[in-house]
C-alpha cells in the first residue's frame, strides 16, 4: 500500500506527491477499491461543520476597531412602525411590566452585573489594542512608569495613550462595574496639567489619582539594581492592567470593582481574562504587591505589580 | 482521478475573481483598509471557529479565542512578510491563543487514548481499522451517537496527535501547512495522523453498542 494514500484521500498532499500517488494507482488498480474503503471509513468519523455564532465576524471586527470607532452600535431609525396606544393598552402594559419586573428582578440584577463585567472586559480589550499599538511604535515597550520624578505614578499610562493618539476614547479608562468610585466620568488630565502641578500639592494628588482611571497598571521591575519596563516581546505573557486592587492589596480579597467576585486582567498579548484569585502566573502569588508585600516596583523579572493610578514605584 | 474527499483545502470560499487572503492582509497592512480586514474575518469565520471549538471543546472559549486571534492579526500585521501564506500564519496565531486560553483557564485535559490501540502506522492497517466493511455493529449506531463518540475520542487523544488530526483531517489543511503551524517535520505530521486515525477507528470499534435487546 502506498504510504501517501491517506494524504491523497484527504487532499493533504502537494501537487507533486499527488501526481506520484496517481501514477502509482494506475499501476496498482487493485488499490483503488482499498482507497474507496478508506475514504468511506474516514467519512464515518468525520464531524460536520457547525455554523459560527450569529454575527461573530462583525463582533470581531468591532472589537478590533473599537479603539478608533468607539463601542456604540449603529441602529437605524428607519422602517419603525408607529403604533397608537389607548389608555387600556397602557394599563395592561404597565401591569405586565410590573409583574415581569417583580418576577425577573433577581435575573435582571444578575444580568446587569454580568453586563458590567463584560463592558469592563471590552474596555480592557480596547486598552489592550492601544497599549500594543504603543508598543509597536516604541520598540516593544509599554508606556513606562518612571522610577522617580513628576510622572512617576502608575496612572501615567492614561495620559500617555490619550496624548499619543493611541486612545481616542478615554471612557475606556473607566470600569462600568465601579459605581462608587469618585473618578467616574472624570476627565483624564493631560501631561501638561500634570507637568504644571507642583508635586505634593493637592492638585497634583488629584491629577495623579484621576490619570489611570479605574484600572491598576503595571510598574516596572528592579533587576540587578536597574529599573526595567515591561515589553510585549516576552514569550511568557504578563498581566499589564487589571481592575483596581482591594483596599488591602496584600490580602486574598478580590477587587471591589465587581463586588469582590473577581477581577478582569489584560495580558501583554492583548487578551483579557477573568480571575477570582490574585495568583495569575505560576511565579507570582499576588499581582497587587511585590515580593516584599509592598505596592512598589517588582523585584526581579517575574514579579508583577499592578498598582492604582496614584501609586509610585519607589517606596522610599 | 481526484483524491480529495470533497473538500478543497486551499481557501475554499475564494472565487478566482476575489482577492487572495494574502492580498487582503497586505492591503490592510499597507493602507489600513478596514474593509480588507473585515473581509478576511468573514472569510475565516466558520472555518476558524469550528477549529477552535474542536480544539477547546467549548463554544464560548472558541468565540473569545477567535476574537483574540484576529486582534493579534491586527496587531502583528506589520510582521507579515510578502511571499508568506496567510492561512498557516492565522492558524499558528489561533493555536497559540487557544493554548494560552487553556493554560489560563486551568482546564487541562486528561489523556486516555494515548496508551490504547494499535501503533502500526501501515496504511493497510488503517484501511482495516477504518473501512466501512469492518465497522459492523457501528453501522447500526445512530449517526448522532457516533459523531458524539468521535468528538469525545478526539478530545481524549494525546495533544500531539490531536493537533494534527484537527488540522489535517478536520480542517483539510495540507501536510506542509500543518507542519508549519505545529513547527514539526512533515514526516512527523504524517505519522501522527496515521496513529491518531488508527486510535480513533479503534475507539469506534471498541465502543459498547446498545442493541436495544433485553437479556
Amino acid at each position: 500500500m502506498h504510504e501517501d494514500l491517506l494524504g491523497y484521500v484527504l487532499g493533504s498532499l502537494d501537487e507533486e506527491e499527488q501526481a506520484e500517488v496517481e501514477r502509482w494507482l494506475k499501476d496498482h488498480p487493485e488499490a483503488i477499491e482499498e482507497m474507496e474503503r478508506l475514504r468511506n471509513g474516514l467519512d464515518a468519523i468525520r464531524l460536520e461543520e457547525q455554523p459560527a455564532p450569529e454575527g461573530l465576524a462583525l463582533r470581531t471586527s468591532r472589537h478590533v476597531f473599537a479603539r478608533s470607532h468607539g463601542h456604540g452600535d449603529v441602529s437605524s431609525g428607519s422602517g419603525v412602525r408607529r403604533f397608537q396606544f389607548k389608555l387600556t393598552d397602557y394599563v395592561v402594559a404597565a401591569s405586565i411590566v410590573l409583574v415581569a419586573t417583580i418576577l425577573l428582578f433577581p435575573a435582571i440584577q444578575r444580568s446587569r452585573t454580568e453586563a458590567r463585567e463584560m463592558a469592563c472586559k471590552r474596555n480592557l480589550q480596547g486598552l489592550g489594542v492601544a497599549l500594543n499599538e504603543y508598543s509597536n511604535v516604541w520598540g516593544g515597550y509599554f508606556p513606562p512608569v518612571p522610577q522617580t520624578g513628576q510622572f512617576s505614578f502608575a496612572g501615567v499610562y492614561g495620559p500617555t495613550l490619550v496624548q499619543g493618539g493611541f486612545l481616542t476614547d478615554a471612557v475606556a479608562l473607566q470600569c462600568p462595574g465601579k459605581g462608587k468610585h469618585p473618578n467616574r466620568r472624570a476627565p483624564i488630565p493631560t501631561m501638561d496639567n500634570i507637568r504644571k502641578s507642583p508635586q505634593g500639592s493637592k492638585g497634583y494628588e488629584v491629577l495623579t489619582r484621576l490619570a489611570g482611571g479605574d484600572y491598576a497598571y503595571s510598574f516596572g521591575y528592579l533587576h540587578k539594581r536597574r529599573y526595567h519596563t515591561w515589553t510585549s516581546a516576552r514569550e511568557d505573557h504578563v498581566p499589564i492592567l487589571s481592575d483596581l486592587p482591594p483596599e488591602v492589596p496584600d490580602s486574598s480579597n478580590n477587587s471591589e470593582s465587581h463586588g469582590g467576585r473577581g477581577q478582569n486582567t489584560l495580558w501583554s498579548d492583548g487578551s483579557v481574562s477573568w480571575a477570582t484569585t490574585h495568583t495569575l502566573t505560576g511565579k507570582d502569588t499576588n499581582i497587587y504587591v511585590n515580593k516584599d508585600g509592598k505596592v512598589a516596583a517588582g523585584i526581579g523579572s517575574e514579579d508583577i505589580v499592578l498598582a492604582p493610578s496614584d501609586s509610585r514605584p519607589s517606596s522610599f | 482521478m481526484s483524491g480529495a474527499t470533497g473538500k478543497t483545502p486551499e481557501s475554499p470560499q475564494v472565487r478566482p475573481s476575489e482577492p487572495s487572503d494574502e492580498e487582503l492582509l497586505l492591503r490592510y497592512r499597507d493602507s489600513g483598509e478596514q474593509q480588507a480586514f473585515d473581509h478576511l474575518v468573514k472569510r475565516f469565520e466558520a472555518e476558524l471557529y469550528n477549529y477552535l471549538r474542536r480544539y477547546l471543546g467549548n463554544a464560548a472559549m472558541a468565540e473569545d479565542v477567535f476574537q483574540a486571534s484576529f486582534l493579534q492579526v491586527h496587531l502583528k500585521s506589520h510582521l507579515f512578510e510578502e511571499g508568506r501564506r496567510f492561512k498557516p500564519w492565522l492558524y499558528t496565531i489561533a493555536t497559540n491563543q487557544a493554548i494560552d486560553a487553556i493554560l489560563r483557564s486551568g482546564k487541562h485535559r486528561a489523556v486516555s487514548l494515548d496508551s490504547q490501540g494499535p501503533e502500526d502506522s501501515d496504511v493497510g492497517t488503517l484501511v482495516n481499522i477504518l473501512s466501512d466493511g469492518e465497522l459492523g455493529p457501528q453501522e447500526e449506531m445512530e449517526v448522532r451517537e457516533r459523531k458524539d463518540w468521535v468528538r469525545e475520542s478526539v478530545n481524549e487523544l494525546a495533544e500531539p496527535l490531536r493537533g494534527v488530526v484537527l488540522l489535517v483531517f478536520f480542517q483539510g489543511l495540507k501536510y506542509r501547512d500543518a507542519a508549519e503551524i505545529l513547527d514539526i517535520p512533515v514526516g512527523t505530521v504524517k505519522s501522527r495522523l496515521h496513529s491518531a486515525l488508527i486510535k480513533l477507528g479503534g475507539a469506534l470499534k471498541r465502543r459498547p453498542i446498545d442493541t436495544g435487546e433485553d437479556e
